[in-house]
């Protein structure tokens, strides 16, 4: 069996404070019925609503994905990503009748990562990335997809959203955690010249770690380190989501509970 | 106060994305005078205020080439703190197409290099400016067949710029079929320029979903004649 700890957060970016724009990512977590699932969403710069779009993404995958992960997981890929495409766009779609906007004002990235019972269910459309932790090591799990050019990417609402929904489905194995991370924080947490995780990926995940630390106070650590020094390092808006997965021995448990056995009748 | 505490050397230092511009400008024998002056006055306040842009001096990666009596890379690209520009002087005939067909090569090359050295680089500009008519007509189709072509793929953002009353504006309009040139307002070069850096630092801060830079009619106002 496996018990959780997650931590979130986002940050505006300069870009958005100067032009006087929310922030636009979204993080999400959800868990219920032996499932974690956390979320990212990274609203489009130029949509006047995107924040609404990817805070309904991310809220709409946590939730779902929690109330019928078993279903979901036992699909193909294919299947599997046009179910929750569909899902997705139908409620952007009903969101921006009631705003009386055009679908694409509601345009976001998503990443999620949702586990059960030793499995892991994840995905991912446009930029930003997902690491996973292998033995406590970030290794990387999702790369970003853009265009050609640094402000491309592709969106939920994007007409060609299909073709670049990537799913992923296996078990943990020897992965201990997650971490998504929008295109902000990306600058910060990978180095494109080594092509490789930074140092902050562990430090984030020994913070998980420590027992020591509630949820509350990583996301406080979060919050003031990405303010601090991600902001300085783009323009965009900041966030990531991270996920600690503690395999508990169940045959530990056994054992203990036999060796009680055998203390009383011995 | 937290003790988690993330150190900078525990982060990426990736390089900004980079904006590629070739300025494509008319030397030629026509633009002797006031012209040139205002358009070296002009280079030198785009120069002066892309450096004072904390954003668009490590966005920007700017080239020019000249065409009068021969078509030079009067500017390669380079770091822009490192860039002297040469004060240019008017001669020689319009050798426009041969300069175009120049600006796209030595913009491919530079994409080539930042695929090389892993560096994320923005939809390149191409800015054509001149005060006359080609001498070199008989390169225009391909020159202005190739700036369509990548303008329809959406890889290359051309402004053309007509100089004075003797720029030939029909011929201008043929490397861009999707807007028209636009006409510079008597020796407006500064005001362009300026409109030019802050266009440059817009693109520089722009992310995903920004799409490629619309221009604001109003903000043409400042240098150009055109009706709009």
């Amino acid at each position: 069996m496996q018990k959780y700890k997650v931590s979130g957060t986002c940050v505006r970016g300069a870009s958005h404070i100067e032009s006087n724009l929310p922030c636009q990512d979204r993080v999400s977590s959800s868990f219920k019925n032996n499932v974690i699932t956390l979320s990212l969403a990274d609203g489009a710069g130029s949509c006047s609503m995107s924040e609404i779009g990817a805070e309904i993404s991310t809220q709409f995958i946590s939730d779902y994905l929690c109330l019928y992960f078993d279903e979901v997981f036992l699909e193909n890929p294919e299947r599997i990503k046009e179910v929750l495409l569909l899902k997705i766009r139908q409620l952007l779609i009903d969101k921006s009748k009631d705003l009386n906007v055009s679908l694409r004002e509601l345009s976001s990235t998503l990443l999620f990562v949702s586990v059960k019972n030793g499995n892991y269910l994840a995905g991912h459309i446009g930029d930003g990335l997902i690491a996973s932790y292998v033995n406590s090591k970030p290794e990387v799990f999702s790369l970003p997809e853009n265009g050609e050019y640094s402000n491309q990417t592709y969106f939920t609402t994007s007409k060609t959203a299909l073709d670049h929904f990537r799913i992923y489905k296996g078990e943990l194995g020897l992965i201990n955690g997650f971490v998504l991370m929008s295109d902000g924080s990306y600058e910060s947490l990978f180095d494109k010249n080594k092509n490789s995780l930074t140092m902050a990926n562990e430090t984030f995940f020994s913070w998980l770690k420590d027992e020591g630390n509630s949820q509350e106070k990583i996301e406080e650590a979060l919050h003031l380190n990405l303010k601090k020094l991600f902001t300085k390092k783009t323009t965009d808006d900041c966030s990531v989501n991270l996920l600690l997965i503690n395999h508990v021995d169940e045959v530990s448990w056994y054992e203990l509970l036999l060796n009680k056995v055998r203390h009383i009748f011995n | 106060m937290s003790n988690l505490v993330i150190y900078d050397q525990e982060l990426a230092d990736n390089p900004t994305a980079r904006v590629p511009i070739c300025l494509v400008l008319d030397v030629s024998g026509s633009m002797a005078g006031g012209p040139i002056n205002e358009l070296n006055k002009g280079i030198e306040a785009f120069m002066t205020e892309i450096l004072e842009d904390d954003i668009a001096q490590d966005a920007a990666d700017i080239s020019v080439v000249t065409f009068g009596t021969v078509v030079e890379i009067a500017l390669k690209f380079d770091n822009i703190e490192k860039q002297v520009v040469p004060k240019f002087s008017a001669g020689g005939t319009t050798p426009m197409g041969a300069a175009v067909l120049k600006s796209l090569e030595i913009l491919e090359e530079r994409k080539k290099e930042y695929k090389e050295a892993g560096v994320d680089y923005f939809q390149p500009w191409l800015v054509l400016m001149t005060d006359g008519v080609p001498t070199d007509m008989q390169i225009i189709p391909s020159a202005t067949k190739k700036t369509n072509n990548l303008i329809n793929e959406k890889k290359l953002t051309l402004y053309s710029i007509g100089v004075g009353n003797n720029a030939d504006m029909r011929q201008l309009s043929q490397f861009d079929l999707s807007k028209p040139p636009l006409k510079l307002d008597g020796l407006k070069f500064k005001e362009f320029f300026e409109w030019l850096s802050q266009s440059v630092s817009v693109v520089s801060n722009s992310t995903p979903g920004d799409g490629t830079l619309k221009m604001d009619l109003n903000d043409l106002r400042g240098w150009t004649t055109l009706e709009l």
